[in-house]
């Protein structure tokens, strides 16, 4: 593979900072996708200082509230008659957040963070607003049976997706022009959108396989884009 | 209290005589504090479970002006003071932000953003400086009697987060992928 370049999105990054270390079997605290994350960052940890993983500008802006509301989850408050323990969970969250927010900054720093040309942006989303459209009229017209078409038409908004695919080719054309060819990819959980979706072992990737014809930009699961590049991790 | 944020910023910044300046400090990090504990009561009473992120603002910023007071209560020497000041001032802009959030006592998505990405710099300021052993503390102020035996130990792990997490290092990113 020629110069693999990897963009997380927000999920992947966030599930990475979330974890704490428990020494008994299962008792560990973290983001159902920490494992699957985690090796994604590992492999970036062992190119440094290559940096292969890049963090896109709207990924980074993202990351801060994503993380707090995904540590929330993660903590399962829940708003309890008794004042201490509901003094305890909340402590409990500000030490989570603390530490999570402290992992953030320091897997950004295996990542490439580059300043994107605006208006270059703004043309390559145009073109990312006619690909959504493109799908949505193929899945009112006839192909009702892609699931990962499906979750994409029903999503009540893409705008965050459609930015961070822009802010992705935008970075992928910087890249090129730069004379360097480069393999394009984005790691990603999002199964109507970046990453393809699999339904009792069916797996469906209409929106995925549109954006790599439209764009040559690879999306799929960390594990799947792991694999890909060159990384020990097989797909899950 | 952002204006009283404005005005340590202030002390800090000028020549004024380490004595005169250090009681007004101490004066107004001791209303500070007083505002934050009672700010955290209010989210406590509060049902609705989204105040968390504003008790984790004001839970850090409370560690940090506690430290700050016992950091201008303690020091020994004036080149120990002109550390202090120095690691003072670089906390005071977001500080300053999260009093200002809390203020408006106003949850919206656009606040919780708000509050969540002044903390992060504060946690990130706080990292280059010698304030850095507060985020080990965020969680030894609970009574464990009160909370059982699962939650206690659950904090034991917590407090043992391994420090070399916590500063910033200038030389080389830090790994902290393995656990």
């Amino acid at each position: 593979m020629i110069n693999p370049k990897i963009a997380p999105d927000t999920n992947v990054f966030v599930s990475a900072c979330i974890f704490l270390h428990i020494p008994e079997p299962g008792s560990e605290i973290k983001d159902e996708f920490h494992d699957e994350a985690i090796k994604l960052f590992d492999f970036f940890m062992k190119q440094y200082p290559k940096k292969i993983g890049c963090i896109l500008p709207e990924v980074k802006r993202e990351s801060e509230y994503v993380l707090g509301k995904a540590v929330k989850r993660v903590v399962s408050l829940h708003s309890s008659e008794n004042p201490i323990l509901k003094e305890a969970n909340y402590k409990i969250y500000a030490k989570m957040m603390v530490g999570a927010r402290i992992r953030l900054e320091n897997l950004a720093q295996f990542l490439e963070s580059e300043d994107l040309d605006k208006q270059q942006v703004v043309a390559n989303l145009k073109e990312v607003k006619d690909m959504s459209a493109h799908l949505k009229g193929k899945w009112a017209k006839s192909d009702k049976s892609d699931r990962q078409l499906e979750k994409f038409q029903k999503s009540r908004s893409n705008s965050q997706d459609e930015q961070i695919l822009a802010e992705a080719i935008t970075l992928m054309q910087k890249v090129e022009r730069d004379g360097q060819a480069c393999d394009f990819m984005i790691a990603s959980f999002d199964g109507g959108f970046f990453s393809p979706r699999t339904v009792l072992g069916r797996v469906f990737d209409a929106v995925t396989r549109e954006i790599w014809a439209r764009f040559k930009i690879r999306c799929g699961s960390p594990a799947a884009i792991l694999s890909r590049s060159g990384g020990r991790s097989q797909d899950q | 209290m952002q204006q009283l944020v404005q005005e340590i910023t202030g002390m800090l910044d000028c020549a004024k005589s380490a004595v005169e300046a250090d009681s007004t400090i101490l004066h107004h990090l001791g209303q500070l504090g007083a505002f934050l504990g009672e700010k955290k009561s209010q989210i406590l009473d509060n049902p609705d479970t989204d105040g968390v992120y504003f008790y984790y603002a004001a839970e850090v910023t409370e560690l940090v002006i506690k430290e700050m007071g016992d950091a201008f209560r303690n020091y020994q020497t004036p080149d120990r003071r002109s550390s202090i000041v120095k690691d003072s001032l670089i906390l005071m802009p977001a500080m300053k932000s999260i009093f200002k959030i809390l203020e408006t006592d106003e949850i919206s998505k656009e606040s919780i953003k708000s509050v969540l990405s002044e903390s992060g710099k504060l946690i990130d300021a706080i990292r280059t400086t010698d304030y850095v052993g507060v985020l080990q503390r965020t969680v030894k102020s609970i009574d464990r009697k009160q909370v059982g035996g699962d939650f206690s130990r659950l904090m034991d792990y917590l407090e043992a987060m391994p420090d070399h997490e916590y500063r910033i290092k200038n030389d080389q990113p830090q790994d902290c992928s393995r656990h």
